[in-house]
């Protein structure tokens, strides 16, 4: 679990510095860099995150 | 709930992580999101693009003669000018503008889909138009009541008689 948090919080990072562009100064470019990698990078440190919430219950017999 | 303190521990660590990886990139996204919508809707935003510099040299023009550079000139539009003309006045319009803005991108950035000279994806409607001017006094003078019906159904454009609206500089 400890490593799918890891790179959950890197996406995270990552979708950070892309999306923080746009938010400051928007152009084609940043706003390019925030739809087309940062959301997609957030989405996927969320999903890999629950994934392995749930990997973590199954484990433990919760669910 | 369990008395377990580690398990406790970890559960709140579970909801730190929730709130991290979660809630925050949500509210980030739709701040950032409703924000650059709201940016990508000036003209300074679109003058950006190179691609448009021949037509916003044309809209600054003070000797240029086409429609657009009359209506940005005489003040007509106070903001977004581009996007006040070119977003269509119906339910779906500003979602389509803001998805032809992707397939903008996309062609930039790929070429698929890349026009040279680039031009609309579809004729200009009338209803974009008559969004201001359908109910002026001049629109419903006798020239326009003759070709009423043609205007209303979009069989006849404005762009017909009234041209040009741009005339790309540079």
């Amino acid at each position: 679990m400890k490593k799918a948090i890891e790179i959950a919080l890197g996406a995270d990072l990552l979708g950070l510095l892309a999306t923080l562009p746009c938010l400051i100064d928007t152009t084609p470019i940043t706003m390019t860099l925030f739809f087309m990698v940062g959301i997609p990078l957030f989405a996927g440190g969320f999903f890999i995150y629950v994934g392995s919430v749930i990997a973590d219950l199954r484990r433990h017999g919760v669910v | 709930m369990s008395d377990d303190p580690q398990l406790l521990s970890s559960a709140r660590v579970k909801w730190l992580l929730l709130f991290v990886l979660g809630v925050f990139p949500a509210l980030l996204v739709m701040a950032t999101a409703t924000l650059s919508f709201q940016r990508a809707e000036t003209l300074s935003f679109c003058s950006s693009c190179h691609t448009m510099t021949p037509w916003v040299m044309d809209l600054k023009n003070s000797q240029s003669k086409a429609i657009a550079p009359m209506h940005y000139r005489n003040r007509f539009i106070l903001h977004n000018q581009c996007y006040t003309c070119h977003v269509d006045y119906d339910f779906m319009g500003p979602v389509n503008a803001k998805v032809d803005g992707v397939r903008h991108i996309v062609a930039y950035y790929t070429g698929i889909g890349m026009h040279n000279p680039i031009k609309l994806y579809k004729p200009f409607p009338n209803n974009n138009c008559l969004q201001c001017h359908g109910a002026s006094a001049q629109f419903q003078s006798q020239t326009h009541i003759a070709v009423m019906d043609q205007i209303k159904a979009n069989s006849m454009g404005c762009v017909t008689c009234h041209n040009p609206i741009h005339t790309p500089q540079g």
